[in-house]
């Protein structure tokens, strides 16, 4: 690989700007990956600044720090950046990053695709987040219940949930076209050898969480297309006063809504079924067991939406049926839960920075559980229904559950994405301090929520219980923030001083440690051949004596020495296509927006420009 | 000569189908690209779905509110007309792949601008009505039956003489006047006049939509046969526009079933 270094076409030296050009254009999954990554992390940062905001109102009885509004639109824009821009990108970048290199591929099956996914995803996340600064951000909360979300003629009209309505459709397009994505590079690209049931268990999980996403989010896009329409055009789908109906909202975004806990955690799933036989030494318990879970799960969490509605009326019988399903769900998670233990189960534990964020993983995962089955049961969650208990359930599994997994993931694979280890002594600081930090700040809510502090309010009283743990609560926001620090600082450090990896530092048996670290464009040299279910190990301490096949394939139109040089690999070349692509849908986004002050003319224009990138994306393809 | 060529269409080139040409084969031997169209497919399957619901749910409560009978103003002739063509144009669209596979360029050609006129048909026949059911004006009536049960209905004003007398055929012995309150007299069925228009116009506005990209890929294509750019080799050009044809027209089969006939 050193005689193909990447030609600057007609500069013999390289400038800053040709860097951010290589990044801008890229289509390897690799950097696109670690482009998703960096940006959700960045939107991870942001909407901890929502939450530290809320918790320092919250930290005093009756403080005026922040006004009702701004507080209103700050837990909206706490969830929604969480969900769309934190936990389900972090998600997709490491399964960017991970899939190919796992199934022995040399990218996705789509590059071009995957890069208008990332764009589309960062333009989303922009124009979602400009509305902070274009007349207030959206302040409906992330589940957008109508008739708020659709003013109902009452409030004052801004444009604020409309921001909502449409980023979460720029996003919905991000999300759809990756999983498409997914999905054909995980049934398509995988090594000879690499059968369904040899795949690694991360690989199971991004594919039934493709299969999620592709399924549920239509239900999210028609909700939100009808609201648009409610807002701005007359109809009044979910307008009461004019014959709508408010629940017809709740079932289409709950139908997607809920789906969406399982997109969000799946993958946090199978970072940690590949923890734990790493740092156990030993193989997965139940491989097909955590496999096919997943699917079940898959499936069950299509039948369970209706658990968020349960006081909404729907009448004892729509209840229980629901209450049945969630209570079912538990079941495949259960079966997880209780395969990990037995992977760590006199295994030769080996304690390291990965682990401690996957055993913390288990701990605080089953915490949420158990409060989700408690809230699965339609008396109870009468009680419990918008109060704080509900805030610590789902922390305690999207925080507790997925954070802490995706942390884990990190610092097991950030050697692999940049060929240096994470400072380990920072590791541990930034795991005990992230999860003390974490149950001070979620564990008494569930206690505030059973006294009944309501969630989603400004403020409370003084001196009817809520003060001290509010207060031991914000300490602990702190303490997560300290932490995200630490490991923000470790990732920056660590580029420069870290220890050189070396190609396998955990002694990994998946495919993606038997390449360099970090992996040539290409991936792989040779194609590699697989025989079990962990082929790296087979190459270390089995019986196989070679890993790789010889490329039969050669690319078409290409030279013998151009084949050499590349291993007869054909990889397509960078392109700026579908940056223009996602632009023009987000200048067309901004023309929607403003549709009745001239933003005819920004959708004609966006679209123009979306169409010249569809255009030269199409004519790259051709080309290939 | 064109079954030696790497064929991109699995069932001349067994199971070492090709992801794209001079691409390593893939692992279901199933191409990418159609895989990836399959998938979309199942993603605007529950898109449709999720809007044919919407209308479903919405039409008892429509008529609880006294919104306008679908029955009374969608009439069946020019829809049963609609479904024809659109079928039709499944129809050449499979004779148009037929034909490229068997590097029969006049009949690509032929057959694509086939689907493509069926396709513009089948806009302009929406259009129509989209345009005559929003400016139809309405004459409301109430018809007491003989056992003294009363029942609110319209016809179309221009229509009048004729409706009121298909409806004494349908209700024999029942008496037909002016709805007695005009407050509740049937409004014109435009997007935001009642729920029934609302869930209407906007479902069959996207399924018109998808018709019209439908429309402009395959004039793509068409384009493109005509400079030479589709043969047999790259079938799958005709292939792929021709799934999204046909599950286009699939989703009319529904519209047409659950909301015209039922």
């Amino acid at each position: 690989m050193a005689t193909t270094a990447v030609p600057v076409p007609g500069v013999g030296e390289r400038r800053w700007w040709h860097t951010v050009w290589d990044w801008v254009t890229t289509v390897d999954h690799k950097r696109i990956g670690i482009l998703y990554i960096w940006t959700a992390i960045f939107f991870f940062c942001w909407g901890g600044v929502d939450a530290l905001l809320m918790r320092i109102q919250l930290a005093r009885p009756e403080s005026a720090f922040l006004s009702p509004q701004l507080y209103n639109e700050l837990f909206t824009m706490h969830g929604t950046t969480m969900v769309f821009l934190a936990v389900m990108p972090l998600n997709v970048g490491l399964g960017n990053y991970l899939v190919p290199l796992m199934l022995g591929a040399n990218d996705m099956a789509y590059p071009r695709l995957n890069a208008l996914s990332y764009w589309l995803f960062l333009f989303g996340g922009l124009f979602l987040s400009s509305s902070y600064i274009l007349g207030g951000a959206p302040d409906a909360g992330w589940f957008a219940y109508a008739p708020l979300s659709a003013n109902g003629g009452v409030l004052p009209k801004t444009n604020a949930m409309d921001f909502w309505a449409i980023g979460l459709n720029l996003l919905g397009i991000a999300s759809i076209l990756g999983s498409i994505n997914f999905i054909v590079t995980v049934l398509n690209m995988r090594a000879p050898g690499m059968k369904f049931n040899r795949m690694p268990l991360f690989v199971w999980t991004q594919l039934v969480t493709s299969f999620l996403v592709v399924f549920a989010f239509p239900s999210v896009t028609v909700a939100t297309i009808m609201l648009f329409f409610d807002r701005n055009f007359g109809t009044a789908f979910f307008l009461p006063e004019k014959g709508g109906d408010p629940m017809l909202w709740q079932h289409l975004f709950w139908f997607f809504g809920h789906p969406e806990v399982y997109i969000m955690i799946l993958p946090p799933f199978g970072i940690v079924s590949e923890i734990y036989p790493v740092f156990s030494r030993k193989p997965i318990f139940g491989y097909a067991f955590i496999a096919y879970s997943s699917i079940a799960i898959g499936f069950v969490g299509f039948t369970v939406w209706s658990h968020h509605m349960f006081a909404v009326g729907m009448g004892p019988w729509a209840n229980a049926a629901f209450s049945a399903t969630s209570l079912i769900i538990a079941v495949p998670t259960g079966v997880k839960i209780f395969n990990w233990i037995a992977t760590l189960w006199s295994g030769s534990l080996n304690f390291k920075t990965p682990l401690y964020f996957a055993v913390g993983f288990l701990f605080l995962f089953v915490i949420g559980g158990i409060s989700g089955v408690m809230l699965a049961l339609p008396p109870l969650d009468y009680q419990m229904t918008d109060s704080y208990f509900v805030v610590a359930h789902f922390h305690y599994v999207l925080f507790g559950g997925a954070i802490f997994a995706l942390f884990g993931g990190f610092y097991y694979w950030w050697p692999k994405m940049f060929g240096r280890m994470l400072n380990e002594r920072l590791g541990l600081w930034h795991f005990w301090l992230m999860f003390i930090g974490m149950n001070l700040t979620f564990m008494p809510m569930h206690y505030l929520g059973l006294i009944g502090m309501p969630r989603r309010v400004y403020t409370y009283e003084a001196g009817i219980g809520f003060d001290f743990w509010n207060m031991i609560e914000t300490i602990g926001a702190f303490m997560i923030a300290v932490s995200v620090g630490i490991f923000i600082w470790n990732a920056i450090v660590s580029q420069r001083h870290g220890e050189v990896a070396g190609d396998d530092p955990w002694d990994g048996h998946t495919l993606e440690w038997g390449t360099t670290s970090p992996p040539p464009a290409h991936n792989f040299d040779r194609i590699p051949v697989v025989r079990s279910r962990r082929p790296v190990w087979d190459l270390k301490y089995g019986e196989a004596q070679e890993f790789t096949a010889p490329r039969d394939t050669k690319a078409a139109g290409t030279t013998d020495e151009e084949t050499d040089a590349h291993h007869g690999i054909h990889l397509p070349p960078p392109s700026y296509y579908p940056l223009v692509l996602a632009f023009g849908l987000f200048v067309a986004a901004y023309g929607l927006l403003y549709i009745y002050q001239g933003g005819v003319w920004g959708i004609v224009i966006g679209l123009s420009i979306a169409s010249t990138g569809i255009a030269g994306i199409a004519s790259e393809a051709a080309r290939d | 000569m064109a079954q030696a060529v790497a064929n991109d269409h699995g069932e001349h080139s067994g199971p070492k189908t090709h992801g794209a040409p001079g691409h390593p084969p893939t692992s279901l031997g199933l191409n990418n690209r159609k895989l990836g169209l399959w998938t979309f497919i199942g993603n605007e399957t529950l898109f449709f779905t999720a809007l044919i619901t919407t209308y479903l749910v919405m039409k008892p409560r429509n008529i609880a509110l006294g919104g306008p009978h679908p029955q009374e103003f969608l009439g069946i002739t020019l829809t049963a007309i609609l479904a024809f063509i659109l079928l039709m144009s499944s129809l050449t669209m499979v004779l148009a792949l037929a034909a490229v596979e068997r590097d029969d360029q006049r009949g690509t050609r032929l057959w694509l601008g086939a689907t493509i006129l069926l396709g513009l048909m089948f806009l302009g026949g929406q259009a129509y009505e989209f345009n005559k059911l929003w400016h139809e004006e309405f004459t409301t009536l109430q018809i007491t039956n003989a056992d003294g049960t009363t029942e609110r209905t319209s016809v179309p004003t221009h229509d009048e003489a004729e409706g009121i007398a298909a409806l004494q055929r349908e209700h024999p012995g029942a008496q037909i006047a002016p709805y007695p309150n005009p407050q509740e007299a049937v409004k014109p069925v435009t997007w935001t006049t009642s729920l029934f228009g609302t869930t209407f116009f906007t479902m069959t506005g996207f399924h018109g939509t998808h018709v019209a990209i439908g429309v402009v890929w395959l004039t793509i294509v068409l384009i493109m046969s005509f400079r030479g750019a589709i043969s047999s080799r790259n079938s799958l050009t005709v292939e792929l526009v021709g799934l999204y044809w046909h599950f286009v027209d699939l989703v009319w089969v529904a519209i047409f079933t659950l909301i015209y006939l039922i």
